[in-house]
């Protein structure tokens, strides 16, 4: 078994560098990735900072000019996003661009992306000591257009109003932008504090992942932080979700061709939990592959759905099943989801739908490493959790599940709520 | 034994094999060291656009029904034995099919078990099974899938613009067709197409990764019996240079209206196209790309958002740049983007605007040999376009400022439409 390849630097109690070199790659990635507990009030003025951000800092102040900067560096691609990873948001920022090596003229450009990244995070452009009017103004509306369009895409949509009528009173029922109320309400004083606390108090991580050498980019990081008090941060873990009471139901109506379904399920096992790995197989044999008991019976066998599918959120526990339906199909598309989870909970599966289940798992863990962002997501979430496996290891743990640990995992699901988006007509 | 042709880049040092092989298929393997995944496509040459042809055996051109590609390609899963996806879910592979304008693909990825996921993949395309009553079912899925994107409001902006540039090219019509047009193919249709197509000789097979070339050499000796040249010819579409329409606007559940406005210009193939795609690509960035004055007067304005993006399609009969995003107000970005154009090329190319904007195309194509999937399917595009995969890279890094200025002079505000999407009243 080859070592595991994080080489992880602590800068401070809260910050961390972490790198991993790998020679198969032509490019490199550096990320600083902020997490801070969900909260209501916080959440907006803190998902505004990146937008801000990202339009300037003090090195390069005019927006017009740090673009040229970044096609100059060969494209690098500076981008800067707004995560929810269970009861966190995480403000992310990030750099990718080709390695020295297969420069036109031999630059040294890792060294100039690690300068912009590290300028637009800790420098930024606050003149008078606030960030600027036009600036608010702009990347206010910005987010609030960002918010009012996320209906543009249905299924996403749906997802987005399932897990908030599922975890009303939980932090993950929480919007990662929050509220365009909220947004509108930002003042140039809320934002500037919003973003002197965030680089005090939030638990920050650096990845650098590439072919070239992370040394570069440590130095920086470490001269960076070197004078900026920081204060305790709250750490990154997340509570399991826990369902009560009755099943929570919503319908609502949007002009829309096409119905979708949510069913939202708690688990009660998440993070580091010893049958994760149990609770992944059995969403997998659920409806994780075009192999899978909904795709196969659901949409190929009854064509109820165009999709449907099932995905697991490690960090809450939360198993979700969203699928395209025709509206006159609705209810017998929501029996025949909970008849194959009762397939499975029963044992009722085949020996073959099983390992191919495995299979399939374990074939995606050994492709994990031919992508940087599949590369980075993966190492962030050991961080997240705690735990320091490679791919190759937990495709190795996978293969230790057996049949009734997939059942047994089955049997914990519960229903929680469904959610139903439709049409107005009819 | 098939003879081995390599093609070697200095400027990425990276090479890849090149195989004529007996059977007729072109075979492309791109064996990347370090890497654990493998990434596999088998490819004809055919997809939506291809509507009317003939064969050396027919007397007549033939006019299929719109989205017969795409209902083929769904209907290739499926075997007397049952359905493809069962036979690779055996080996763990992940498969999937697209079907785009101008070809349907059918591919794997896999990090174990390569060799019995190629078997599977060059034996299922191989062999067709068309019923009346498996032809008949599939019109339901593939009605639902043309639903899911009618409420696309993405989708649709973009081929209602197709719909404005082009008067007659197919490229204006949804790859998955409509429910009217669908409802006309039935299974002899499907076997004429499926015979006409899926010759070996207008196919590829492309494969990049982590294997053996031999390996995979063998699998296609054993597996792969020679097919004949059924001698395509493709009816060309009598597409005029002028637009069909300048404006276009459909009214959908939106929060903010959806806009592409697109220039038409002259088609071409092979390297010039490669050529005139980076041209193109160039000129977009210069007049409205994230580092252009036009772009910071919109965004601060409130017209474009970061959503706002350009891109170049291009294929056999068609050829265009596209502009893509939201606006308050899409009409002022139209004429903002044409009053720049003019500006531009009046006052000509700033020298270190264009060497910039070079830069950053060429990091990005150099990025593109980072990914087995990239990698793999830049190697059918590069085939089906008559030209090597190196070509981008290499006509990237020698473009001139000359090339990119008669580009610019190619954009044409008479050829130009713009496709929007608003909210209901």
């Amino acid at each position: 078994m080859t070592a595991y390849p994080l080489n992880r630097t602590k800068i401070s109690d809260s910050i961390y560098f972490s790198s991993v070199v790998d020679a198969r790659y032509k490019t490199n990635r550096i990320s600083i990735n902020l997490f801070i507990p969900l909260q209501k009030e916080t959440v907006s003025a803190n998902a505004l900072i990146p937008f801000v951000l990202r339009k300037g800092c003090a090195d390069y102040p005019d927006f017009t000019q740090l673009n040229q900067k970044l096609y100059s560096l060969y494209g690098s691609y500076l981008d800067t996003d707004v995560r929810k990873s269970g009861d966190n948001q995480v403000i992310g920022l990030s750099i990718t661009g080709i390695d020295n090596a297969y420069t036109l003229e031999g630059e040294n450009i890792i060294k100039e992306m690690t300068d912009i990244l590290f300028a637009i995070l800790l420098r930024p452009c606050l003149p008078d000591g606030l960030f600027s009017e036009k600036e608010l103004n702009l990347e206010r509306q910005m987010l609030i257009d960002l918010i009012e369009s996320e209906i543009n895409e249905k299924r996403s949509y749906a997802i987005r109003r399932a897990l908030e009528t599922m975890c009303a009173g939980d932090p993950y029922g929480i919007d990662k932008y929050g509220t365009v109320e909220q947004v509108k309400s930002i003042s140039q004083k809320e934002l500037t504090e919003a973003y002197r606390s965030l680089i005090r108090s939030a638990s920050i991580e650096i990845l650098f992942v590439g072919c070239g050498n992370p040394e570069i980019a440590l130095q920086e990081t470490k001269k960076a932080f070197a004078d900026m008090p920081h204060l305790p941060a709250a750490g990154i873990t997340s509570q399991a979700f826990s369902g009560h009471g009755p099943v929570k139901e919503k319908t609502e109506k949007l002009q829309v061709s096409q119905s979708k379904l949510v069913m939202g399920f708690s688990t009660g096992v998440h993070a580091a939990d010893p049958d994760i790995n149990a609770m992944r197989l059995m969403t997998a044999l659920y409806g994780g592959t075009p192999l899978s008991r909904l795709f196969q019976h659901v949409r190929e066998k009854l064509s109820l759905c165009y999709y449907c599918a099932a995905r697991f959120d490690r960090a809450k526990g939360i198993l979700l099943v969203d699928s395209g339906v025709e509206k006159q199909n609705i209810q017998k598309a929501k029996e025949e989801i909970l008849r194959q989870l009762a397939v499975i909970q029963d044992g009722a599966f085949t020996d073959q739908e099983f390992e191919q289940a495995v299979l399939s798992m374990v074939d995606n863990l050994k492709s994990v490493n031919d992508s940087l962002g599949g590369t980075e997501a993966w190492y962030l979430q050991q961080i997240c959790y705690g735990t320091k496996v490679t791919p190759e290891e937990e495709a190795q743990n996978l293969r230790q599940i057996t049949r009734d640990d997939v059942i047994a995992a089955a049997q914990k699901v519960r229903l929680d709520t469904i959610y139903v988006l439709t049409g107005e007509e009819e | 034994m098939s003879q081995k042709e390599i093609f070697k880049s200095e400027r990425i040092r990276e090479e890849y094999i090149r195989v004529q092989h007996p059977s007729g298929l072109t075979i492309l393997l791109y064996p990347m060291k370090g890497y654990s995944s493998v990434y596999a496509i088998f490819g004809t040459h055919y997809g939506s656009t291809n509507r009317t042809f003939k064969t050396a055996a027919d007397p007549e051109f033939v006019t299929v029904p719109d989205g017969i590609a795409h209902y083929l390609e769904h209907k290739m899963f499926e075997s007397k034995e049952g359905d493809a996806f069962a036979l690779f879910a055996k080996t763990g592979a992940s498969a999937n099919a697209f079907t785009s304008f101008d070809r349907t693909c059918y591919l794997f990825s896999c990090a174990d078990h390569f060799q019995e996921s190629l078997e599977i993949l060059l034996s299922f395309v191989r062999d067709p099974y068309f019923t009346d009553e498996n032809v008949q079912k599939e019109q339901g899925i593939i009605g639902q899938e043309i639903r899911m994107y009618d409420d696309n409001a993405n989708w649709r902006v973009f081929f209602n613009l197709l719909g404005a540039l082009y008067q007659n090219h197919p490229v204006k019509i949804d790859i998955a067709g409509t429910v009217e047009s669908i409802a006309k193919i039935d299974k002899d249709l499907l076997y004429r197409c499926y015979r006409t197509f899926y010759s070996l000789q207008n196919m590829v097979l492309a494969i990049a990764g982590n294997f053996d070339p031999d390996e995979a050499l063998a699998i296609a000796d054993q597996l792969l019996t020679p097919d004949t040249d059924p001698q395509i010819q493709r009816s060309d579409y009598n597409e005029p240079a002028e637009i069909a329409k300048p404006e276009v606007v459909q009214q959908m559940e939106v929060s903010m209206p959806l806009f592409a406005i697109g220039y038409k210009m002259e088609p071409c193939s092979g390297i010039q196209e490669v050529q005139a795609g980076i041209e193109t690509e160039i000129v977009n960035l210069l007049l409205c790309g994230s580092g252009s004055p036009l772009y910071r007067r919109l965004y601060d304005q409130g017209l474009i958002s970061p959503s706002f993006g350009s891109d170049t399609m291009s294929g056999f009969g068609y050829f265009c740049s596209v502009f893509e995003g939201e606006s308050r107000n899409p009409r002022a970005v139209y004429t903002a983007l044409n009053q720049e154009l003019e500006r531009l090329k009046q006052e000509g190319i700033p020298k270190e605007d264009f060497e910039n904007v070079k830069k950053a195309l060429y990091g990005d194509y150099v990025c593109s040999f980072n990914s087995v999937e990239r990698v793999a399917n830049g190697l059918v595009q590069a085939h089906f376009s008559g030209v090597d995969i190196y070509d981008t890279v290499e006509v990237a890094a020698r473009v001139t400022l000359e090339d990119v200025t008669r580009r610019l002079m190619q954009f044409d505000q008479n050829r130009c439409a713009i496709s929007i999407v608003e909210p209901k009243a």
